[in-house]
């Protein structure tokens, strides 16, 4: 919202009851993702102590942290699956909820399918509440990564399973797109194999894409931007080549002394 | 409705197995009692009813579990990522949940009425009645029994509908609590709160809504009559008050906005 306070003829000085109207933005120009002030406790833990950050559209924003650091609280209150207890989390300019669900790819750290499905049984059901779907996309990415359709998904491999979570999550034109630990317990070779569909699948200057990662030394070729998470504080966040280029060395190194 | 459509696809590809199984179950259950009657005789209908008498606890512990197995298989995640409203999932349930139950008390009357009742009126005669007025009176007797089934349908549906309410909304805010144990204490106890809550108001109701009228439950039917010549099929309509009715049904409807609301608004990861 525009600032207008103290400000002779704006809404604040004409008074409470006047209404205060947002110049209009346009779609492209509105954040993606917004944190203002966000806390977020569990029972004994505080996640998240004030994060704030701003995501514009058409990023690749890589969520570096060491385990614990908030990363997965971060992405589950931009996917509404959290609720903060302070602060404020905005996407595309809406309270998380029905709305935004519709517009936001979410890549869950579990595993969260049916074991009785198949893998087409499983396209074909997440397809159906998405009017973004993309069939073409589904189809080079379920090519990319050599998914059996035919197949249960509980007689999957946990590697061929991640990889049924990330076609789910890239066969959309969704604005934002949330990974969480996408690489997570992968092998080497099947981690390239994810990585190049990510690149692949993504739309860039169309969408937001925040990847939660630990394997920052396959990943960081992607990103645009990177924000380093430590304790629920965001410690950086920066430019990734404005970073590398400063620090002169890889983000993998600067993460490792940033978070000691 | 297409979403609506598809998480009813899944509930019913989840559930269904189970279901066709205990179907199954109870078919094998029906064909020993046919070959045993003439032997069991005197047993036969409490062996018959027997399985009945399960199926409120089986609906009670499925509608647990349909929510429970969601969470504890991780579903969850991908459930409430979908841009739905909650009532989708609930109702979605719990209408397959119906559906089952409708399934085995359609094997159940199927079955009563081979093993207990198909003989006997097939064999029907009395030494007080022509055998064109026995005939009569056995068809009034059937269509009289099917039409208080039918009067009986909407409130059992409706009476399995505030009970899966009721469970779905104690599982929900159950969740809302930071425990790390004792959780399923705590929603029976919720539970038992909301259910004593969806009685005493729908009584509170049912007494503001007295002005409504008194609604069919069931279809009742008597001979009257001086001779074998001069008899006459007495039918008579059992009503309730359509008070504590309506409560019930706004209630129930309450529950399920809650719960969706809950899932939607409250309930995290």
């Amino acid at each position: 919202m525009t600032e207008t306070a103290g400000v002779p003829g704006t809404a604040a000085a004409l008074g409470d009851r006047a209404p205060v109207r947002e110049a209009p933005v346009a779609e492209s120009a509105k954040p993606v993702l917004e944190f203002h002030d966000v806390h977020k406790h569990y029972p004994g833990v505080d996640a998240l102590r004030g994060v704030s950050f701003t995501l514009p559209r058409g990023v690749v924003v890589g969520l570096l942290g060491a385990n614990g650091s908030g990363k997965s609280t971060l992405i589950k209150l931009a996917a509404g699956m959290l609720r903060p207890n302070r602060g404020r989390v905005r996407v595309l300019g809406l309270e998380p909820g029905r709305r935004t669900k519709a517009r936001v790819a979410y890549l869950p750290e579990v595993d969260h399918l049916y074991a009785w499905m198949t893998v087409a049984e499983t396209l074909d059901f997440v397809r159906r509440f998405y009017g973004d779907w993309q069939p073409e996309r589904e189809r080079l990415l379920m090519e990319e990564l050599g998914l059996p359709e035919r197949q249960r998904v509980g007689a999957l491999s946990k590697g061929m399973r991640a990889r049924l979570r990330l076609v789910l999550a890239l066969s959309r034109a969704a604005d934002l797109i949330l990974l969480d630990e996408p690489l997570s317990g992968i092998d080497p070779p099947s981690r390239s194999r994810i990585t190049r569909a990510i690149l692949a699948a993504y739309r860039a200057g169309e969408q937001t894409l925040l990847l939660s990662t630990h394997e920052v030394l396959e990943t960081e070729s992607l990103f645009d931007r990177v924000l380093v998470l430590d304790r629920g504080r965001v410690v950086l966040d920066g430019d990734a080549d404005s970073l590398r280029g400063q620090a002169g060395r890889s983000i993998q190194a600067l993460l490792e002394e940033v978070l000691g | 409705m297409r979403a609506f459509a598809a998480l009813l696809r899944k509930e019913l590809r989840q559930h269904g197995p189970t279901a066709l199984a205990f179907a199954g179950v109870l078919i094998a259950w029906a064909i020993v009692l046919y070959n045993f009657k003439e032997r069991w005789d005197d047993l036969i209908p409490p062996l018959l009813i027997l399985p009945m008498g399960f199926t409120p606890l089986w609906f009670l512990w499925r509608a647990y579990q349909s929510l429970r197995a969601e969470w504890s298989g991780r579903h969850a995640h991908l459930l409430l990522a979908l841009p739905v409203p909650g009532w989708y999932l609930t109702l979605s349930k719990f209408l397959v949940l119906l559906l089952e139950v409708g399934l085995y008390a359609a094997v159940h009357a199927g079955a009563i009425y081979l093993v207990a009742v198909h003989d006997d009126l097939r064999h029907f005669s009395s030494p007080y009645l022509s055998d064109s007025v026995g005939n009569a009176f056995i068809r009034a007797t059937l269509w009289t029994a099917f039409r208080t089934v039918l009067l009986l349908v909407p409130h059992g549906i409706l009476i399995l509908a505030a009970a899966y309410g009721i469970i779905h909304v104690s599982w929900l805010a159950s969740r809302l609590l930071p425990l790390s144990r004792g959780r399923r204490i705590v929603s029976v106890l919720i539970l038992a709160g909301l259910g004593w809550m969806m009685w005493r108001g729908a009584w509170l109701l049912g007494l503001a809504l007295s002005w409504l009228p008194r609604i069919p439950v069931a279809q009742g039917m008597w001979i009257e009559g001086r001779s074998a010549d001069a008899l006459w099929l007495i039918h008579s309509t059992v009503t309730v008050a359509a008070g504590p009715v309506v409560g019930l049904l706004l209630l129930t409807a309450a529950l399920y906005a809650a719960g969706s609301w809950l899932l939607e608004r409250e309930v995290e990861l």
